[in-house]
């Protein structure tokens, strides 16, 4: 299977993909990259980000990207807050409205939940679930969470976990499992790790996934390689110049951080056939994302 | 004094032009140098490049990192840790100074506050083993940030110290505790938790049974979501986090102080990409709505100037990539620079140009050639 292939597959049959990796290192050009695909393969996306300063607004093409979802034709997009995840939570999930003045509007009990550790994470996980699952009308076909850096999404996906050992009980206990259940669905959800060929990055990555495949109910679907070189042409009038051995030089570290990877992944059972989609590096990124620059990413369509 | 902009301009290129020395003039001039920057953008490599030539400068150095790179840790020869551990570098490599440096940890300095201020070993164990706490003390944020302040202004107030170099996290919010620092935002809310947690910690060791006595409107309403039986041990956990912090809360008034001293500074690190472009001026902006302004910017992982001046020479259907790296890059700096020079400073800004590195700068030897790069010629 090709891997544009093997991508259009994730994103036809895949009702939720989370997308981690280390800081800078173009998770949310990814994020928006799949949407955009997905979008032309026919689906209803939903791109999610929790984040204080908006990033996917600019490579969608979308102003004014908040709590709220906003809808521009197939694409959605929203910039969830913990606040507003545990409003939805109580009024549209468990629909007990009456709760809101005693939970939500009082400070002192909006405090006590805000102070709980994990509390805005297993919000945003059941933000998400009740957008796929639960929403009255036009649910996303598909949800992209431009996800946390790689420690941070860690401690996201053990929430649920540690929330179902800690002995709370109630409707967010019920909810928890129901939400944890449809994470660990490989058939519905998977995550990506990006990751760029650079030593650095990739020793992380090897210490990373291992810790990750094991502590996540949700399934590794995949690694995606951004900022992947062409080859460069030795032959080229200015091959002798600094430019050309920049380049070269690049080019040199990048094959060995991608052996390194191989080799890295290479003696563990779960991970040694995780697909790695290799995108290749574009040296700028057009703002909005245009059809050829989502096509030179991810390979063309049809 | 002000220079003009032109003037301003480093490199840290290999033909890099150099015109006045204000990284060395801030390096020796300044009590305290706080690192801002988005994730990803090399800023705790930079903290420590600022460190080191610091201490090669002669200085006495303080270098607080938070969630540092491992590798960077293991290059400095020191553990991951809440203490400062000198730094031991090669006598060849001519440092005059001395550097320490203490790499926060988040769990490692939310378990040691956890065993330091629990009433007994038998809570600190049972709240260490706390499932949600095992969860959360990796990423809680908030908590750890006051500890770096705190330490910031233990070491600002020590005779010890001439300069300490603050690595902030990578996070917009993490500019948050500069803003208030002597307001508990967020985790803990003034006496608040206390007042609704007590009751609950309290019922927990009369048993349950007293539960109902207990349980006033506002805890039902709480319950009624979660369930009773998981508060106690939150419980336990935010009121050890609110002595502790609510300590720090008394030294905010003093915190604020250093960080509004015309002896501190704020360097901004960045690198020349839309989407790190557009995170570095929020930041900016933040910071400035805080009443504090940048002195530097350090732009990381710039082309070296070689390699742009071969770009103009060779046909342009050649390295066309990197080609387009060099324009984006060109568009992206005269914005940048734009930006953090809209200063109200009237020295204005210096900005330090550092070039892409070709080799691992994660051993000693590679940190500290690195850390040349901030010096203001060769």
């Amino acid at each position: 299977m090709t891997q544009t292939k093997a991508i259009d597959d994730l994103l036809t049959h895949k009702k939720l993909l989370l997308v981690t990796g280390k800081g800078g290192i173009g998770k949310t050009l990814v994020s928006c990259a799949l949407a955009s695909r997905a979008v032309a393969l026919g689906r209803r996306v939903l791109v999610v980000e929790q984040a204080a300063v908006e990033q996917i607004g600019p490579l969608l093409g979308i102003t004014g990207v908040t709590h709220e979802e906003k809808w521009s034709g197939q694409l959605g997009v929203a910039n969830f807050t913990p606040g507003g995840n545990f409003k939805d939570f109580i009024t549209k999930h468990l629909m007990k409205s009456n709760l809101l003045d005693v939970i939500v509007s009082n400070k002192v009990v909006h405090s006590f939940f805000t102070a709980i550790p994990g509390f805005s994470e297993l919000m945003l996980l059941g933000r998400i679930f009740y957008a796929v699952n639960l929403a009255p009308r036009e649910r996303p076909d598909l949800v992209i969470l431009d996800g946390y850096a790689s420690g941070h999404f860690l401690s996201l996906m053990t929430t649920p976990d540690a929330v179902l050992k800690s002995g709370l009980a109630g409707p967010i206990l019920q909810q928890t499992k129901l939400v944890k259940d449809w994470l660990a669905d490989p058939e519905q959800c998977a995550s990506l790790y990006v990751a760029v060929p650079e030593d650095l990055v990739i020793s992380e990555a090897i210490e990373f996934l291992p810790v990750l495949a094991s502590k996540s109910p949700t399934r590794l679907g995949a690694v995606v390689m951004n900022r992947c070189l062409r080859h460069v042409d030795a032959a080229g009038t200015g091959s002798h110049s600094s430019a050309f051995e920049f380049a070269r030089g690049r080019e040199t570290r990048q094959s060995l951080a991608l052996e390194k990877y191989a080799k890295g992944m290479s003696g563990l059972k779960d991970l040694n056939h995780l697909p790695v989609f290799l995108l290749p590096e574009l040296g700028d990124i057009d703002e909005p994302l245009t059809e050829a620059t989502v096509d030179k990413l991810l390979g063309g369509t049809r | 004094m002000s220079q003009k902009t032109g003037e301003r301009f480093l490199s840290g290129g290999i033909d890099g032009v150099i015109v006045g020395a204000p990284v060395e003039t801030m390096l020796l001039s300044q009590r305290v140098i706080i690192v801002i920057g988005a994730g990803g953008v090399g800023k705790t490599t930079s903290s420590v490049a600022l460190a080191i030539h610091a201490a090669r400068l002669g200085r006495r150095v303080a270098l607080l990192s938070i969630d540092p790179a491992k590798r960077l840790a293991a290059a400095l020869g020191i553990e991951l840790g809440h203490e400062l551990r000198p730094v031991m570098f090669p006598e060849s490599a001519g440092i005059k100074g001395v550097l320490h440096a203490a790499m926060l940890d988040q769990k490692a300095v939310f378990d040691g506050m956890v065993r330091k201020h629990a009433p007994s070993p038998h809570i600190a164990d049972r709240i260490l083993r706390d499932p949600l706490y095992v969860a959360a003390s990796t990423n809680l944020s908030g908590p750890l940030e006051y500890m770096a302040l705190a330490r910031l202004q233990e070491l600002a107030e020590s005779p010890d110290w001439d300069l300490i170099v603050l690595d902030t996290p990578p996070d917009t919010h993490a500019l948050d505790f500069l803003a208030r620092p002597n307001v508990l935002s967020g985790f803990v809310e003034n006496k608040v938790m206390s007042r609704l947690l007590k009751p609950i910690v309290m019922a927990g060791r009369l048993g349950f049974g007293k539960v109902a006595a207990l349980s006033e409107k506002i805890l039902g309403g709480v319950t009624s979501v979660t369930g009773f039986g998981a508060l106690k041990s939150f419980g336990e956990f935010i009121l050890l986090m609110q002595e502790v912090i609510e300590g720090f809360h008394r030294s905010g008034e003093r915190v604020l102080n250093i960080l509004h001293q015309e002896s501190t500074s704020f360097v901004l690190v960045a690198v020349p990409h839309k989407s790190a472009a557009r995170a570095a001026e929020a930041l900016r902006t933040e910071l400035r709505s805080m009443g504090y302004e940048l002195d530097g910017a350090v732009f990381n992982r710039c082309l070296p100037r070689p390699v742009r001046e071969d770009l103009d020479r060779i046909p342009a259907d050649e390295l066309v990539i990197l080609r387009a790296r060099a324009k984006a890059e060109d568009q992206i700096m005269a914005r940048l620079s734009k930006d953090i020079q809209e200063s109200q400073r009237s020295k204005g800004v210096w900005e330090l140009r550092v070039d892409d590195q070709t080799t691992d700068i994660h051993t000693m030897a590679g940190i500290l050639s690195f850390s040349e790069l901030y010096a203001s010629g060769r």
